[in-house]
Order: C-alpha cells, then structure tokens, then sequence
C-alpha cells in the first residue's frame, strides 16, 4: 500500500496519512430485495452492512451511507472489474453503480488522540462505548461533509472527503494537530 | 504595599509574588489572587465610575454577580473590555484599567450628572433625546461617548481560539458542594461525567469555610473528591470553565479560559443525556441609601477575601442583615484581627440561638429590630446612620445613633441561581418560606441541586447532589454502588425576614439615592417613577429604567428590583415574575463564538483537479470554488486579456476548466418519468446518446437551475447544474424523490467531484481532438452537435460531450478527476499548433453573453419566468412539471413583466456597468423622492464584445420584447446615464450555424 504521509505527531498523538491507491463506488439498490443483497455479497466477496451506521471491513470497505445507499471502497485496480460485475449481475434489478474513484479521497487517522481531533470539528460521539468498531457516519467534519469510519479496534479511523474539500480539509486537521 | 493582607491564610501562595498594573499603578499581589482581592489588599477602594451618574464605586462581589469592578484587561490587539476584575485571575506583568472615569478616577467630571440626579432619572434617555428629531445626530455623539465600558481593540485579535463537540452521560454544572457530590455520584458508577466551574479552582464556596465534611476539613474533602474524579478516565473536569448557555435537546455551551494550551479560549458543545445544575445562589445586596458607597460589600463576599485571599477589605466594620448568614462573616472578620462595631439585624424574630451566642463570645455586639438608615462618606464608607425599626417598610424613621466604620457588610438573603434553568425553559416559583425564586418546572433532562435549589444548609446541599448524581446516572443506565452523605453540620440559615427596601429617615421619594441596579445606577426612585408613569409589567419596567440591563444581567440587583415593583404596584412578588433569562450567562467573546473557524479556515476552498496548473493565473471564487478568472500574458489587463481570449477561441480554438459544474446521475426504470416531472421539456423524446438544454421551475413558476442533459443509456440520465447551484439541486431532487415521489424507483448519485470537464471551444477544437489519440470518428455526420459518445483519449476512457456555451464548435471531455491534470496538459499540447488559448470565467461570459445566453442567478433573480426569458419552447405541453400551473397564474401573464432582452450603447463604445437601471427619459434636475423616475429594469450583464467591436448588454426590461430598436437610457447610482438602443438578446451568429459544423 503506497501510502504519502502528511504528517505525524505534533501536539497531538496522531499520524494523519493520505491513501493514494483506492478506487469507489457509490452502490444504490433496495435492501429489502433479497436478490439484491445476495447478489452483491457474492460479487463483492463480502456482506453489505444492512444496519444504519455500519460497515463491513474485509477485503473492502463497505459504508453504510443510507437506507439503499453504499460506498464501496477497494483497492483502484479492482474498480472496473467490480463495476462491470455488479452491472451484469444487477441486470434486471432495480440498482445504480456509478464510479466515484476520482471524486473521493481517503485519510487514515491514527492515535491515541483521534477522537480528540475528530470531536474538534465534528458533532458525532467518538467515545469507545458509542462508536464501536465497524461504526461508520456520514457527517460534518469542519465545514467539510466525509465519510467517517472506525476500522479496527483501536484507535483507527478512515475519513473519506470529496477531492475537492481535501486540501480544505487537511488544512483544518493540520490546524487542529497544532493547536 | 498590600496594606489590607492579612499576614497568615487564605489560598494564595505567598512564596509567589505577582507584579501587575492598574490604572499604570504597579502593584503586588500573590498566585492566586484574583484582580479583585489584589486590589482590595492594596487598599484600592474605588475601581469604577458609575454609568450614569459616574459615582465613586467599590467592590461589591466576588464573582459573576460583581457590578462595579469592570476592567479593561491587557493593551493592543490583546485587550479586552468588560472583565469582572472578581472574574479575572491575577498574573504576571497583568495590566488592568478602570473603563469609567474621565479625566481620571478620583476626578471624574461626570459626576455632576450625581448632582442633577434629579433630572437623570427613569427613561431619561427616551424623553431627552427624541426633540427636534433633527438633532439626533448630535445626540447620538454624546451618548456614544458616555455609553459602554472600555474600548475594543483596534487590531486582529492574535489568540487562538478552539471548538471542542463533546457528549457526556451526566453534565454537572458548578463544583461547589453540591456539584461535586453529585459528579462524585454519578463517576462511582462508571456514567461518563463532565463537571465545570467557572472559577479557577473547584470547590465552590467550600474554598472559603472551616467546616467539616465527612471528618475532614472542607478544602481537604474537596482535594479528595478531586483526586478521585481525576483517577477516572470518564470524568472530564473543566476549571475556569463558564457554562453560558442552555439549549433544546439538553445541547450546552461552555466556554473555558485556557492557562496552559494554545488556545486562549474553548468553547465547549456538549451534548448530555442529564444535566445536573450546582450553580450556587448570589447573596443579595439590601437596598438603603447610599447603599452603593465604596466600602459597602457583600457579607459573603468579605468572607471569601478574607478565607480565600487573606484579605481583610476594612478595619472596623457593620454587618447588616436580615437573615442568619452574614453572622459568620461578622465571626470572619473578628476571628481573622478585625473589629465588628455591630451586627445591626433587622428582624423582629430574632437570629438563630447558637449564632447569637458565637457572636457573643465573640465580643460582637447585635442590634435585633435596627437598620442601617443611610451611610455617610463619598469615596469610602465613613460611618453608618442606624435606626430602631418595627418592621413596616413604608413609612419612615429616625437615626438613633451614628456608627463609624469603614465597612459594611450587607446581606439580603440569597438568590438561586436560576439561570441555566430558566434558559433550558424551565419555570421558577416564588417560594414564600424562603423568600427566593427557586426551580420548578422543568422541561429538559435537568436536576437542579444546592443552593441553587433553594438549599441553604451545607448538609442539604451534600443530600441533594448525591440524590441527584444517582438519579441522574440511573437515568442513563449506570446503577450498583451507593454513596453516603458525608456527615457535617446542619445549619439553618434560611431564617430570614424579607426587608426588600430599607426605610429611611425621609420620604421614600426624598430620600438619598438608594440603589437596585449598582451598574446601571437604577435606584427605588426610578422603578417608583416607572410605575406612576404607567409601567407594570417587569419586562417593561426593565427597558424603561435599565434595571438589570448591565454586562452583570442583574445578577445582583434584579430580586430586589422586582420586590420595589411588586410592592410599588402593591401586589405579591410572585405576580410580579422574573424578566426572561438569556445566553450568555456571562459576556463570552466573538473569538470563542467563532473558534477556528477564521481565515483560511473560515470557509472551504475547493479546488479543481487541474487547479495546479493555474498557478499563476488570477482566481475567482464562485460557490466555494477557486476558478481561472482570466489568463494574462505578461502586463496584460483583465481587458486586454479577455479581449484576446474571446478573439482566439472563436478564431482558432480555445480551452477552459468547467469541472465545476454540478454533475449527477440519475437511473431506474422511473428515470423518465422524474426528470419529466422536474423538467420543462419532453424527456421521452430524448433518444440514447443526445444531450437537450433543460430549465427547472421552482414550484412559484420561477426559473430555478439550468444545464445541459444527456441521456445515457435507455434508463440513465447524467445531468449538470449551475456551479453554485449543485448541491441544491441534488437536495432538490432528492427532497421530491423521498418526500413527495418514494414510489418512482429513480436513484442519484452526485458525481461533481469524479468527473473533471475540460471545455475545448472554437472551430479548430475538432482539429485539436484528431492530433490526439482518439478511438471514435469525430466527423459531424457521426457524431454531430448535441450528442455524447464513450470514447478513448489519448488511451484514457473519457465521456466526449458535443455541447457548447460559446456557440461555437465544442466540446466538453468528462474525465475522471484523477486523470485530468495530464490530459489538460495533453490537449495544450495537441493544440499548440492552432495556438490553444486558455480562458477563464470573465471570457466564458463574455462568449455565452455574445449568443445571449442566461446565467442563472446573474440575468434571473428567481423571478423570472421562462417566458420572461423566451424559453416557452422549452415548455412541454403534453405534460405536467413542478411550476407549470403557476405560469398560468395573473401574475406570471401580466403584460407588463420584465422580458430578457439585448442592449447596444447609443455611442458605440460606453460599456454599459451591471445593475444599471433603465428609465425612459434622460432623468432632469427635478429628481427628488417626491418625484421619483420611473424605473423599467435593468442590466443584468454588460461586456465589451471584441468580436464584435463594440460593448453589449443583457437585461430586464418592462414589455423588453415589444420594444426592439427604441432608445431608453441605463442610469448608475453615481447619476451617469448612457442612452441604450434595445435589441435581439442575442448578438453573434444569430442561426447559430457556427455550433453545429
């Protein structure tokens, strides 16, 4: 995994990391449809998180965004492929694939002070007890919207922010780090 | 010299001597000290003016509730008006000013508004200030001079400032006893608790009392209780830390004064599942004449500058009260080498049998049935004028004897803090055992405990946080563990007999000045004055006399007040009520409001994937995007440049960034069917791979976003908006698809930010695309105008768009975004040869101006129809859509709406400024507002066309269309007129032959 690293350690016990290698897809389908689920889970080789607030983290990243809406969030390489698998695997039923991979970005935060950051410039409760691992948001974080999800039991997040709130968005982690 | 210190106690640290300034007076004072009790040790008796009548004033208080002591704090872009000096804790090289007081303190000339005190009375300024109406200029100087306390920096604030969002099981606001029982409570059984106080150390008024808690003494049990919150990993403790408002869904705001962090401040969001409120009670003053001299305290406050500070604030003092309380400051002060003349206690009753035999042996000697009538002295307390009374508050009295003294001790009661709980929309009653307003109905998860409740004995204090702590916690799901009260000494100490206005030697209306509102020098009279004027309602009376209108919100003076009122109207204090309490609690600044959200933080920037090859080009910020503006070469103006961009791309070719344009897609089998109900035109009659123009109504018939669509696939749509109105129009759809439509199986996705667009404009662009390496024929017959192909470029899958905003041959590449900066730099490359000329937004203006074409939100203003733009063919008739019937409304088919029409300048050459109106006549000399010019529109955008030669204009116009070829005339707000001939909209290639090659 080719990883550029922003930035590490300031005031703050954080390392705040930039994922250059990962594709997306925004998933779209009714969840009530038992084909739908099915056919996705094998597809993707993983479950899709049917619960509000969840994700399923195997060889993806699956995030929960809506009642019939998921992002999906793999290796790029594999995009194409798995848009053409759900495209012809989905024929017939209602659903919508539509690539992202070049409107999402993906920062890894990691640290003893994480939630500190978070709780800095989001409303969400980061707390052990409340956001569990495999708890996912799509919230505010500043005046950014991301993606917002905790994929381990420690203290690992992953914030996906659309391309063109990034540099915004790294700019006020960068702030916050230091302040 | 700290002549009033005393030479042992207090919680200040002697080894640590603190140098600051008041009024550029060097003084000393010790680590812990407050501002206040290091003045009162250096024997600084007058600290403020007051408001109005500029009278010498002292310090009263010892925290929020402090009226007098307001500070300016710090020089230069650090300074900050307004603070408490009660509230500001003392360090080094500290340089504080009084912010009343010209020329100076002692000196004020001001103060002979005190000698026409008469005049200066209740709605002064209402009645003074509004004849001849015509002098309110001059008045208003005056009074702005007068009004206000302190100045505000000049400069940027420097400090940081920082937002913190934080949730908590139980939130417990104030750490005094009752506070911390209750936190201590709810911590034991594992609830996540937050526990703030707005002084500097924890401990509330325990910090300055010798009981005994639980064994131990009342600071060592605080320590202990501390230490154990402190262990816990859930517990979040917040010193210095003022919660200042309380909002719906249990949502508070706190701001703390940082002393070791970045941040100068931080303003805390938090959230709680209970609100626990400790927040104290304030002791009242009691209202006597010239109750506002310096030297006259707060019983309880002279407590705490002698326990806390080690600060004794006089030598020889007089405790008047009506309540058993102030007994142990007259204890405080004997105990700590000081003289109590007397304590003069005005209840018929008697006070509590123990404290009367303490005070006895403490050689005090008590005054049961007096008052204290008046005080003498301008600068400092001289002595107290002393009556036998009998308990009737209206009549008059006789002074029997005068006592010197140099410090009173006044204690009227006490007062809850009701505050947060009155904001969280809670009612208060009026409890008539205890002669206070205490907490009664509640309408959010809160307790309020202690003091603040109404409890007035320590033990019950203790009680009431633990009961508090463990519902609160249960509440939320924590039981098991049961603390006990810790035992201490139960004493009664609301034995109180309400004396609300001390009668005085003359008449009530005679009588020396005697104070309610010390800040806002509201006094008896003035309420009285208010209530013959007609006045009853508190919230009214408030406005007219300024009674509790100070930076201190009445906190001292406001129970008092409304007494005066009540008994002024003769009716029970409890009908009379409280005046609505409001955030802030206490004055928070703007830098703690704002938080880091300043500067380059203060909005999102958002960039462009190609952005980085615009670096030195000027930007323009539409929406929140950074966009080229235009691209000079070498000392080119913004004219210069854009004339030579327009020239170049409708000459040879011309590219642009149009990444910013809204993008979604739109899929399902109810595909049609929607974007058939949201848009004008026939959607079905769009065949696969065709682009169509589309307008959206909002449901008043008004034209709401436009751009073009493509139909990608049998039930596939892709749709752009206006660069400002993207995520609007996502909103949009997706309010009617989930609120109005949830039948129709259509879903979204916005992809804005996937797709990058590059726009490749003029009639070499197709040239341009055949030096690349493109896999399609590019020739008209196969891939004509308004038509979308996949294709390859340059070995990268792109969506190749025959659209076009300039009229002339164009197209737009969809591409994903990663792979955007390389191909603009590829397609640069291929059209080098037809010297490709980059634009930005100014030329792109001007282009699509030249062929008439709208921009949302500049030539529409969201009153504009489609027809008033001569878009009726884009209306579908064999269909419904959001805002068809209100086309139909009289309004929208009035003949006299303004129509989207074109304009030439008469001269040929005056480029015409947007927002011009346009009139009929060139306006004359006898312009006034009696006769104002008919006004018939106006200019919407105006550009000098270089391809044309000559400047044009779009606009609004009054019957536009009927009205081809007449010269009016378009005005600025300067008076400049230039006479405009009115023409077709549309300028360049009116067949628009040229887009379609």
């Amino acid at each position: 995994m080719s990883e550029s690293l922003v930035s590490e350690q300031l005031a703050y016990e954080l390392s705040i990391k930039t994922l250059d290698d990962r594709g997306h897809i925004n998933l779209r389908g009714d969840p009530s449809d038992a084909s739908f689920v099915e056919k996705c889970a094998s597809i993707l080789g993983q479950n899709l998180p049917l619960m509000a607030n969840r994700m399923t983290v195997a060889e993806h990243h699956i995030y929960w965004l809506g009642p019939d809406e998921w992002l999906i969030s793999c290796a790029d390489h594999l995009v194409q492929s798995l848009v053409r698998d759900l495209e012809s695997g989905l024929k017939g039923v209602h659903a919508s694939i539509v690539d992202l991979s070049g409107g999402q970005v993906v920062i890894h935060l990691e640290g003893h002070d994480v939630r500190d950051m978070l709780a800095k410039g989001c409303t969400l409760d980061f707390h052990k007890r409340e956001f569990k691992p495999l708890h996912c948001a799509q919230s505010g974080i500043a005046k950014a919207i991301a993606v917002i999800g905790r994929i381990d039991e420690g203290d690992k997040f992953e914030v996906i922010v659309r391309r063109s709130f990034y540099e915004y968005l790294i700019n006020w982690f960068q702030h916050s780090q230091s302040a | 010299m700290q002549v009033n210190r005393l030479l042992k106690g207090g919680r200040i640290d002697r080894s640590t001597k603190i140098k600051f300034t008041f009024n550029r007076k060097i003084l000393e004072g010790y680590e812990g000290d407050s501002l206040a009790s290091a003045l009162l040790a250096n024997g600084i008796d007058i600290v403020a003016r007051s408001f109005k009548l500029h009278r010498p004033r002292g310090i009263v208080g010892s925290g929020a509730e402090e009226p007098n002591a307001i500070m300016q704090i710090g020089e230069g872009a650090y300074t900050e008006p307004n603070l408490k000096a009660t509230q500001v804790e003392l360090v080094d090289g500290l340089v504080s000013s009084s912010t009343k007081g010209w020329p100076n303190l002692h000196f004020d000339i001001g103060e002979i508004n005190n000698v026409l005190g008469r005049v200066f009375t209740a709605g002064f300024y209402y009645k003074t200030f509004m004849f001849p109406k015509s002098f309110w200029g001059l008045y208003e100087k005056f009074i702005r001079h007068s009004a206000g306390f302190g100045t505000v920096p000049k400069l940027p604030d420097p400090e940081q400032y920082e937002h913190y969002n934080a949730h908590c099981d139980v939130l417990v606001v104030g750490a005094g006893p009752a506070g911390l029982m209750a936190a201590q409570a709810a911590a034991r059984v594992g609830a996540r608790v937050i526990i703030a106080d707005e002084q500097n150390e924890f401990g509330g008024s325990l910090l300055s009392s010798d009981v005994k808690i639980g064994g131990l003494p009342a600071c060592e049990w605080v320590r202990a209780v501390r230490e154990e919150l402190a262990l816990n990993d859930e517990v979040s403790m917040l010193p210095r830390s003022t919660v200042f408002g309380y909002f719906d869904c249990n949502f508070l705001t706190i701001a703390e004064r940082c002393v070791d962090k970045q941040a100068k401040q931080i303003l805390w969001r938090v959230r709680a599942k209970q609100v626990v409120l400790a927040q104290g009670a304030f002791e009242r003053p009691l209202v006597f004449c010239n109750n506002d001299r310096p030297g006259v305290m707060l019983a309880s406050a002279i407590s705490i500058y002698i326990r806390r500070y080690g600060v004794m604030p006089g030598k020889q003092a007089v405790v008047f009260t009506n309540n058993d309380s102030a007994y142990q400051c007259a204890l405080d002060i004997v105990e700590n080498g000081g003289n109590v003349e007397a304590i003069i206690d005005s209840r018929q009753g008697g006070a509590d049998l123990d404290l009367l035999e303490q005070v006895k042996s403490a050689g005090i000697a008590v005054m049961m049935g007096h008052i204290v009538c008046d005080v003498k002295g301008r600068t400092r307390v001289r002595s107290v004028q002393v009556a036998k009374w009998s308990g009737d508050q209206s009549g008059e009295v006789s002074p029997s004897m005068q006592i010197d003294c140099d410090l009173v001790a006044m204690s009227g009661g006490w007062s809850p803090a009701v505050h947060l709980h009155s904001q969280s929309g809670g009612k208060n009653t009026w409890d008539e055992d205890k002669h206070c307003f205490v907490p009664a109905v509640t309408t959010q998860a809160l307790r309020s405990v202690g003091s603040g409740n109404g409890q007035f004995s320590l033990a019950d204090c203790l009680q009431d946080g633990l009961t508090a702590g463990i519902d609160a916690a249960r509440d939320c799901g924590f039981t098991s563990e049961v603390l006990e009260t810790p035992e201490t000494l139960r004493l009664r100490y609301n034995n109180i007999e309400p004396l609300w206005r001390v009668p005085a030697a003359k008449h009530i209306d005679k009588c020396a000045k005697q104070f309610l509102d010390f800040q806002n020098d509201t006094s008896v009279a003035d309420v009285r004055q208010a209530v013959t004027e007609g006045y009853q309602n508190v919230e009214h009376v408030k406005r007219y006399t300024a009674l509790g209108f100070g930076t201190d919100q009445g906190k001292l003076g406001n129970i008092n007040g409304m007494a005066v009122l009540a008994m002024s109207l003769n009716v029970p204090i409890k009908d009379v009520g409280t005046t609505t309490f409001r955030p802030c609690y206490t004055p928070t600044t703007f830098g703690c409001i704002a938080g880091e959200s300043v500067k380059d933080l203060y909005e999102p920037v958002r960039k462009t994937a190609i952005h980085e090859c615009f670096s030195t080009v000027p930007m323009e910020v539409v929406g929140q995007w950074l966009r080229p503006w235009y691209f000079p070469k070498e000392e080119e103006s913004l004219d210069e440049a854009v004339a030579r961009e327009c020239l170049a791309t409708r000459n040879s070719v011309g590219i642009m960034d149009a990444s910013t344009l809204g993008k979604i897609i739109v899929e399902g089998p109810d595909a049609i069917t929607f974007l058939n109900r949201i848009y004008t035109h026939d959607i079905a009659k769009m065949k696969v791979g065709t682009c169509t123009y589309g307008i959206t109504l909002g449901e008043d018939g008004m034209v709401k976003d436009d751009g073009v669509m493509a139909r990608l696939a049998e039930n596939k749509f892709y749709l752009t908006t206006t660069t400002g109105g993207a995520a609007a129009a996502m909103s949009w759809l997706e309010i009617w698809l989930q609120t109005e439509w949830p039948e129709l199986n259509v879903y979204l996705s916005s992809v804005t930010d996937h797709f990058s667009t590059i726009a490749l404009v003029g009639p070499n662009s197709r040239k341009v695309l055949d030096k690349m390496d493109c896999d399609i024929d590019l020739s008209a017959e196969t891939f004509p105008f308004m038509t979308v192909v996949d294709a390859s470029l340059n070995g990268v899958s792109v969506q190749l768009f025959r659209v076009s905003f300039s009229g002339e041959l164009a197209y737009e590449i969809n591409i994903d975004s990663r792979f955007a900066k390389s191909m603009w730099e590829s397609v640069m490359a291929a059209g080098e040869e037809f010297d490709i000329t980059p634009y930005g937004t100014e030329t792109m203006h001007v282009l699509r101006a030249e062929k008439g074409f709208v921009i949302v939100g500049q030539d529409t203003d969201g009153s504009v129809t489609p027809g008033d733009l001569s878009m009726k063919w884009l209306l579908a008739k064999n269909k419904d859509f959001l805002g068809k019937r209100s086309l139909k409304r009289s309004d929208s088919v009035r003949g006299d709406r303004k129509q989207f029409v074109g304009f030439l300048s008469e001269d040929n050459q005056s480029v015409l400024t947007e927002g011009m109106q346009l009139v009929e006549k060139k306006p004359g000399n006898n312009i006034s507002s009696e006769n104002p010019v008919p006004m018939l529109g106006h200019i919407t955008s105006a550009y000098h066309s270089a391809c044309l030669g000559y400047p044009i204009a779009l606009g609004l116009l009054i019957g536009g269309k009927k009205r081809m070829g007449e010269t009016i005339f378009a005005c600025d707000s300067k008076g400049k007129t230039i006479a405009v001939k009115v023409v077709s909209s549309v300028f360049y290639d009116a067949k628009g032959e040229r887009q379609n090659v």
